[in-house]
């Protein structure tokens, strides 16, 4: 993975989440690909505030066509991804 | 939205489940729960927080660039206060060819802590399934009928974020203070099922 690449405008791709983590990924971005518009700082990595031991991670503001995500649709979904959940997308 | 008595009924059963296992297992008491509602319904007037907010952004422009840029540092600005956690706050504005609405498709999550709980069609599954699928039909059904050069920006809280619209200011507004603004603004105006 290549995180430390991801910024503000960044196309990225979003791993499927695994579902027996608490990763806060809404299954619907799983392996879509978006531009980051926001960076919100570090927050806790919900997995590992249930594990009892909190990391630290960047929490990034993700658009979406509903086309991608959906196959059809005329508007964008903006939804925040932890940055283990995202990879710097090469090609769109 | 009609049909959502029935899913509400079984969250409101599951709920009080919920409770009466955690009050037998001595985790809670019922007024603990009533203590931490009380919290939050002591100041009805919550959600005239985010009336405030939008009302001094329709009254002053700069005032506008900062809530947009940074929605915690407007909130302090003009003195209010989050109950609990503040978490990282966005407002997001309607423009004559954007119109935005905030979902949380996972749980639901929203600015309590600054607008009060949620309305309960907020938290219905319905809602939260069909708003990022199809906004348009379920703004519709709310008598929102966004034109269609008109882009819908849905914002699915998932995470650490919380979300409220800033809504367009409505026309015939001009003459009236930034108490008579507030009084226009619903929560349904700040989650983008309404217009204002």
């Amino acid at each position: 993975m290549e995180t430390h690449d991801i910024r503000i405008g960044s196309h990225v791709s979003v791993t499927p989440p695994n579902w027996t983590e608490h990763s806060r990924t809404p299954g619907y971005v799983g392996d879509r690909t978006g531009a980051v518009l926001d960076d919100y700082g570090t927050h806790p990595l919900p997995s590992s505030v249930v594990s009892g031991e909190p990391v630290d991670e960047r929490l990034f503001s993700v658009r979406f066509d509903a086309r991608d995500l959906f196959g059809d649709g005329d508007h964008s979904v903006h939804v925040d991804l932890y940055e283990s959940a995202l990879e710097v997308a090469h090609e769109r | 939205m009609s049909g959502d008595h029935h899913i509400d009924s079984e969250t409101s059963q599951r709920v009080r489940d919920l409770e009466a296992a955690l009050v037998d297992a001595g985790v809670l008491t019922g007024e603990e729960i009533d203590e931490a509602l009380d919290r939050y319904l002591a100041d009805r007037g919550v959600v005239t927080n985010g009336a405030r907010l939008v009302a001094r952004a329709w009254l002053d422009d700069e005032f506008r660039d900062r809530l947009l840029t940074d929605g915690n540092a407007a909130c302090r600005e003009l003195g209010l206060e989050w109950v609990g956690e503040e978490p990282v706050f966005k407002v997001v504005a309607n423009l004559p060819d954007v119109h935005n609405v905030i979902v949380c498709t996972l749980c639901s999550c929203y600015p309590t802590g600054l607008l009060g709980p949620s309305p309960h069609w907020y938290r219905s599954v319905e809602y939260r399934a069909r708003v990022v699928r199809e906004p348009r039909s379920v703004l519709s059904e709310f008598g929102v009928d966004v034109p269609a050069d008109t882009s819908i920006e849905v914002w699915d809280a998932s995470a650490d974020a919380r979300y409220m619209v800033l809504p367009d200011r409505p026309a015939g507004s001009e003459d009236l203070t930034e108490d008579e603004l507030v009084e226009l603004i619903t929560v349904r105006g700040l989650i983008g099922t309404a217009l204002v």
